[in-house]
C-alpha cells in the first residue's frame, strides 16, 4: 500500500524538512540517521515557519517512503548550492578540517587505519592518514596519538616491503595472473585464504 | 509602549510570587542556579550560523527583508502575528529572539548549533524574558494582551524568579542535571527578547551534539578525504559548510563545544 507521505515545510539551504506521514509529523535533518528523526507537533512546524526560517512547502508530490523524501531533500539542497554558484570542495581542501578535530576523532582515524585499512591492503590510504596527522602541530601534546602514528607508519613500511617482495615473486612465478589482476587484491585474497586455514578435510 | 520597562515593572510582582515558593529547598536551589548561570542562546542551522559569523552581526527578519511585501511573503501566515507583537512596542523592529539558557543544546528542532552569548554581554543587554512564546499573547492577530503579558515577563535581574514560578511543578521529578533541558528544550522555553545589537564578539561558544560532529568527521570526511568510499554531493557540500564554520570560529576565537547527550 502506498504511504501517504508529503513534505509540509522545508529549509532548502540546510536540507531540513518536516514531513507528514498520515497523522504523524517527522523532522528530517542531516545526517538523516534514524535516531535524528524526531516526531513533532503541528505547533512545532508552525513555529519553524513563523520564526525559524522554514518555508511552507507547496510541492504537490507524494512519496512512497522516507528514503525517497531524503533523496528529494538532498537534491534540493545540492540544487540550492549550485544556484548560489558554490563549487564542491575538494578532498584536499576538506583535509583542513583535521586541524580542528578533537583527539577522539584523530584516534578513531588512526584506529581505522590500523585495524581496517591495513588488513584490507589499503596501505596508501593508511599511510596518508598517519602522515597528515603527523603534520598537525598539536599532536605532540598527546603521546597516544604520536605512538599510533609511528606504529602505523612502521606497519605501512613493512607492508609495502612485503608487497614489493610478493609482487616480485608473483611476477616471476605467475606472470599471467599478476599481469591481469590488481596486486593488492591478490595479496588480500592470499592473506584471507591463509588466515582461514585448511579448507578441505584431509582424508587418510 | 516599552517592553523592557514592562519587564522591569513586573519585578515586585515576581518577588511576591517567588517568596511564596521559597519554603521549598529545591526551588531555592533551582532559583539560585538560574540566577548565577543564566545567559541567552539562539539556535541556528549551518547556513544562518555561517552568515552570522561572516557578517558579524545577527540580523532579524526586518534587517533581512527590503520591503513590507518581502517581509509579508517571508513570514507568510505569521506576518500579522509577528508584526502585531513587534510593532506594539517601541523599537519592536529591532527585536531579536533567543531563549533563556543555563546549559544544553537548546531548541534543536530549529537549529543544531546552539549559539551561547557570553554571560557578561547578556547581562548588559536590555532584555525581556517571556514565560511562553510571544505569539501566545497576540489574540486573533488583533493585538497584544498586555494585561496577560505583564504578569509573565521579567528583566535579567528577575528571570530566575520567572523560571522558578514557571517550573515549580516540574521540579519534583527532576534531577539537578536535568534542569538545563527542562528550561530550554524543543517543547518548552522562556523566550528572551533584546533590542540590542548581537555581535559575534558577544558569542561565548557554539554547542553542537557529538552525534552530528562525529558524523561529519567519521562518516563523511574520513571516506571522502582518503578516497575510502564515495559520499554523495550533499555530504561534500555539507563538509564544506562545516569547514567554513570552523575556519570562522577559529578566526574569531570562539570555541565549538561538543556535547555528549548520551
Amino acid at each position: 500500500m502506498k504511504a501517504n507521505l508529503k513534505i509540509i515545510a522545508i529549509a532548502s539551504q540546510d536540507g531540513w524538512a518536516f514531513v507528514q506521514e498520515d497523522t504523524r509529523i517527522v523532522l528530517l535533518k542531516p545526517p538523516y540517521n534514524y535516531l535524528d528523526m524526531v516526531h513533532v507537533t503541528r505547533a512545532t512546524v508552525q513555529k519553524a515557519i513563523d520564526i525559524h526560517g522554514f518555508e511552507k512547502c507547496d510541492v504537490n508530490k507524494e512519496f512512497n517512503n522516507i528514503g525517497e523524501i531524503i533523496q528529494y531533500i538532498k537534491r534540493d539542497y545540492v540544487q540550492f548550492k549550485k544556484t548560489q554558484g558554490i563549487d564542491m570542495p575538494t578532498p584536499e581542501e576538506l583535509k583542513g578540517l583535521l586541524n580542528y578535530a578533537n583527539d577522539d576523532v584523530l584516534i578513531s582515524y588512526l584506529n581505522k587505519a590500523r585495524n581496517e585499512l591495513i588488513p584490507l591492503g589499503k596501505i596508501i590510504a593508511a599511510k596518508s592518514i598517519a602522515s597528515d596527522l603527523k603534520e598537525l602541530d598539536r599532536i605532540v601534546e598527546n603521546p597516544e596519538i604520536c605512538r599510533l602514528i609511528e606504529e602505523i607508519l612502521e606497519l605501512c613500511k613493512s607492508e609495502m616491503r612485503n608487497f614489493e617482495e610478493t609482487k616480485a615473486e608473483w611476477t616471476h612465478k605467475y606472470p599471467n595472473i599478476s599481469g591481469k589482476y590488481d596486486m593488492a587484491s591478490i595479496i588480500c585474497l592470499q592473506r584471507a585464504t591463509s588466515q582461514r586455514g585448511q579448507l578441505l578435510r584431509i582424508v587418510g | 509602549m516599552n517592553l523592557f520597562e514592562i519587564a522591569e515593572n513586573n519585578s515586585t510582582h515576581l518577588e511576591a510570587q517567588h517568596t511564596l515558593l521559597t519554603h521549598d529547598g529545591d526551588i531555592l536551589r533551582f532559583s539560585s542556579s538560574v540566577s548565577s548561570g543564566w545567559t541567552i542562546s539562539i539556535n541556528m542551522r549551518q547556513c544562518a550560523l555561517n552568515k552570522f559569523l561572516k557578517f558579524g552581526i545577527y540580523k532579524n527578519i526586518y534587517n533581512l527583508t527590503k520591503s513590507e511585501d518581502e517581509l509579508e511573503s517571508h513570514l507568510g501566515e505569521a506576518y500579522k502575528t509577528r508584526t502585531t507583537f513587534d510593532r506594539t512596542f517601541e523599537n519592536g523592529e529591532l527585536f531579536k529572539y533567543g531563549a533563556l539558557n543555563i546549559g544544553g543544546l537548546g531548541l534543536e528542532n530549529y537549529g543544531n548549533y546552539c549559539v551561547m552569548i557570553k554571560r557578561t554581554c547578556a547581562r548588559i543587554y536590555s532584555l525581556a524574558f517571556i514565560k511562553e512564546h510571544s505569539f501566545k499573547y497576540v489574540h486573533n492577530g488583533d493585538g497584544v494582551n498586555i494585561r496577560e503579558l505583564e504578569q509573565d515577563v521579567a528583566d535579567g535581574s528577575h528571570v530566575h524568579m520567572l523560571a522558578a514560578i514557571k517550573h515549580e511543578e516540574d521540579l519534583g521529578d527532576k534531577q539537578d542535571i536535568e534542569w538545563p533541558t527542562m528550561i530550554c528544550c524543543n517543547e518548552n522555553y522562556i523566550e528572551a527578547i533584546t533590542k540590542d545589537e548581537i555581535s559575534e564578539r558577544h558569542v561565548d561558544r557554539v554547542r553542537v551534539s557529538q552525534n552530528y560532529y562525529n558524523s561529519q568527521y567519521n562518516e563523511y570526511l574520513f571516506n571522502y578525504a582518503y578516497n575510502i568510499s564515495d559520499i554523495s554531493d550533499d555530504e561534500i557540500y555539507r563538509l564544506g559548510d562545516f569547514k567554513e564554520m570552523q575556519d570562522l570560529l577559529r578566526d574569531k576565537e570562539i570555541e565549538l563545544e561538543i556535547i555528549d547527550e548520551s
